[in-house]
């Protein structure tokens, strides 16, 4: 409980100085102090999210909260590639958007952490691999199509992509290789109650 | 009043199952193709599509248990060892273990269900899945002269699924089929998406130039350039290997891969399975029967334990009125489970239990099981159609397509001798039955390659470019390659018509050689169907030694020298290498022989 509520006072706290800080932005500030203050708000933001994900790890055997994070992630993408979708009457985009981009770059690392634990209590490696990469495959195909040959490479690079296309690559870059250890993991697992049923059978009756 | 039972000489139980039998053929078509798959020229690379149906189904099913174990209730665990109730029936099944002959333990566990009742488990463990109410139900009627043998009914038909291995065997079978669906049809998605990909984006990643790039470093983008950029001799060389691939034929070959094995796999993931686990629940009956020594017991337990047994039908037969006398209240509840008119019958191809009528009558009479051939040549029909469909797959008709009546015969043979062995053993008739059975099995099998024929003239007819188009596609992918050919394989559709007699008449052979085989198959056991111990015979043994060294023979002495008359070759019949082959073949009947004389 002592980490919840730390994970959400660290949390609200980085939220409310990079509400500030971006309000703000009129003035001109030093780059030093510019990029301390950066770091600062990512290092908060992350620890305060990672320390939510820790107090809340209990809920995250359910796949349902993971697809509701890759959505999160998904959201922000989208937000990030059409910013005028941030656009409110009463907040600039600017404004919205830069929140975006500062949340969401702790929030990559966050989203690992999030597969990391759903993976070591579900046995959903080989799942998530198999969607995300058919996901990608085809994606970058749908979108080679639109583009054509000659922007696809371009686009690719200057990370000009469809909010799925990003979504799907951050995912394969921490699905890959936390799939690959929970796989083997949970393997291990199954081979050794195999091996050993009676030890189990006896741990499980004390 | 019930019939009186009819003895037999030889249990069912102590004889190979068409589970037993289809179980091995199944495995070992769908293995043997992906396996095949990863052998010789292929213009993808499929090694890792084979190691990942070889691996998966066999880590699911290990799995497998986790899932059931996670739905014990450990309150209920925990009430029922306060009362000394889980231990009195572990303690019942332990000795029911010893009794029905089984070795390893078998863990008794309360699932959250009140009402259920299941043997689930792996190769080394095994498991009792009973629900409190029926656990404390159990236990009550243990204690109570007259309602302890319907209990211990009850807990000897689930430990022989155990015994019988329908555990694994069937787990096994599940998993595979239902891999074969999903695993493949994933494998062919992402390959196509990605062939497509790489090849439509090939040429573009080719003439890329780094150093352009507006966003990366113009160091780091030298550096990169310098690592990665290929020269324009090697840019030649891959676009000119790129330009010798069509993409359309290697989707062609991909789709020819898969889809056979993934549609056929899903068909008898939805079917066929279910009708082995049907098949299996009556063998489960009759060990309870057999260990309590009689059939009234078990009768009388369908009808006290009604919920666990599940009809696929509501009891409406005599017999089933006979069973539904001493229910209880419930068993009205459970007849509820029924679907009424025609979509009953229907349902039953889904059903995991076999009708109450069903088990009634097999338990009166267990060689009906054997008795029904209609049912059971379409049975056969079925899965040999399906599985030859399979076989169309290149991953196999690669090595096969020389063999064209090799595995239609030596799987009918299979699976009737399989079917006639309990009717041999037990000195019933089973000639009239088993002409009936091949009769149909060739017959039906007959209509489906005319229908295929006649689709294919028709095609000739009517629009001939399809026709070309789809069988010169078929043929390409065939042969496992994805190059554009310089002439076509086939020119001429008039000169393959002219080939059909030929094949019409080449199906004549499977026909030939079952009846032969099963011929063999009847003199080389018949000592042991007249043995005046027939429950000392290792029957299992028996029979698939007489069946693998008959196939053998049957392959080496009828079949391939049959098809190569069939391929205008028969200059080849009398090369060294096959008149050792021949010699082999006698042998190997010699051998089937000495075996038979030495058991009798």
């Amino acid at each position: 409980m002592n980490t919840r509520k730390i994970g959400w006072g660290v949390f609200l706290t980085s939220m409310l100085i990079l509400i500030i800080v971006t309000g703000l932005s009129s003035i001109t500030w030093p780059q030093p102090m510019i990029i301390l203050i950066s770091l600062l708000l990512f290092l908060g933001l992350l620890s305060g999210q990672l320390l939510l994900v820790w107090g809340y790890r209990s809920h995250l055997h359910k796949t349902g909260l993971v697809v509701w994070a890759v959505g999160l992630l998904f959201v922000s993408f989208l937000i990030y590639t059409q910013p005028s979708l941030a656009n409110h009457r009463l907040l600039p985009i600017q404004f919205l958007t830069t929140i975006n981009i500062v949340w969401l770059f702790s929030y990559i690392f966050v989203l690992g952490f999030i597969l990391a634990l759903h993976l070591y209590y579900r046995d959903h490696s080989v799942l998530f691999i198999a969607l995300v990469l058919l996901m990608l495959v085809w994606a970058n195909l749908i979108f080679f199509t639109r583009t054509g040959s000659d922007n696809f490479f371009a686009h690719l690079l200057n990370g000009e992509m469809p909010p799925l296309l990003l979504t799907l690559i951050c995912l394969v870059f921490w699905i890959i290789p936390l799939g690959i250890v929970s796989f083997l993991l949970h393997t291990a697992k199954i081979v050794n109650k195999e091996l050993n049923p009676d030890r189990l059978e006896k741990r499980s009756k004390q | 009043m019930l019939e009186k039972e009819n003895d037999l000489k030889v249990s069912l139980r102590l004889l190979p199952s068409q589970t037993e039998a289809a179980f091995l053929i199944i495995i070992l078509v769908i293995l043997g193709t992906i396996i095949a798959s990863s052998i010789g020229a292929s213009p993808v690379i499929l090694w890792p599509v084979a190691l990942s149906i070889l691996i998966f189904p066999i880590r699911s099913f290990l799995a497998s248990p986790q899932k059931d174990l996670n739905t014990v209730d450990q309150v209920a665990t925990d009430r029922l060892i306060a009362d000394d109730i889980l231990p009195c029936l572990q303690h019942e099944i332990e000795q029911l273990v010893q009794e029905i002959g089984y070795r390893q333990p078998v863990h008794l566990l309360i699932s959250a269900r009140p009402q259920e009742a299941r043997a689930f488990g792996t190769w080394r463990q095994h498991y009792v899945l009973l629900g409190e109410s029926i656990a404390r139900e159990l236990h009550r009627d243990l204690q109570e002269p007259q309602q302890r043998p319907k209990a211990q009914a009850l807990l000897t038909h689930e430990l022989g699924h155990h015994l019988h291995k329908d555990v694994q065997r069937i787990g096994y079978t599940r998993l595979l089929l239902r891999d074969s669906f999903i695993i493949l049809g994933w494998w062919a998605l992402f390959l196509i998406g990605l062939l497509i990909l790489s090849f439509q984006a090939m040429p573009g990643l080719l003439a890329l130039n780094l150093t352009t790039i507006p966003i990366i470093d113009p160091n780091i983008s030298t550096m990169l350039a310098d690592t990665l950029s290929l020269s324009p001799v090697e840019r030649t060389q891959i676009t000119e290997k790129l330009n010798t691939f069509s993409i359309g034929l290697l989707v062609n070959f991909l789709v020819y891969t898969f889809l056979p094995i993934t549609f056929i796999g899903g068909v008898l993931w939805l079917f066929y399975w279910r009708r082995m686990v049907r098949l299996q629940e009556h063998y489960a009956d009759l060990l309870s029967a057999e260990t309590l020594k009689g059939t009234d017991v078990l009768i009388l337990a369908f009808g006290r334990y009604p919920a666990w047994f599940r009809p696929a039908e509501s009891p409406g037969t005599s017999a089933a009125r006979t069973i539904r006398h001493p229910l209880r209240q419930r068993s009205a509840q459970a007849a509820n489970f029924s679907w009424s008119g025609r979509s009953q019958k229907n349902w039953r191809l889904f059903a995991l239990h076999p009708t109450y009528h069903e088990r009634f009558n097999s338990l009166k009479n267990p060689l009906i099981l054997h008795r029904d051939w209609p049912r059971e040549a379409l049975a056969i029909t079925v899965l040999v159609v399906a599985l030859e469909i399979l076989l169309i797959s290149p991953a196999a008709g690669y090595f096969l397509s020389g063999f064209p009546v090799h595995f239609v015969s030596i799987t009918v043979l299979v699976l009737t001798s399989t079917w006639a062995l309990p009717l041999m053993a037990n000195g019933r008739p089973f000639f009239g039955g088993l002409a009936k059975m091949l009769l149909v099995v060739f017959a039906v099998r007959g209509l489906w390659i005319m229908f295929n024929i006649l689709l294919l003239v028709g095609m000739v007819l009517l629009a001939p470019q399809w026709a070309s188009g789809g069988l010169n596609s078929l043929v390409i992918a065939l042969s496992r390659v994805a190059s554009e050919p310089q002439t076509l394989p086939i020119n001429d559709i008039g000169e393959l018509i002219l080939w059909l007699p030929g094949y019409i008449a080449l199906q004549l052979t499977p026909i030939l050689a079952v009846s032969i085989g099963l011929l063999l198959y009847y003199l080389a056991n018949r000592s042991s169907f007249t043995s005046a111990n027939p429950q000392e015979v290792r029957w299992h043994r028996q029979h698939w030694r007489s069946l693998i060294i008959i196939s053998a023979a049957l392959i080496l002495l009828l079949l391939t020298p049959v098809t190569t008359i069939y391929y205008n070759n028969p200059s080849s019949l009398l090369v060294p290498w096959r008149l050792l082959s021949y010699f082999f073949g006698i042998i190997l009947l010699i051998v089937l022989w000495r075996f038979n004389k030495r058991s009798h």
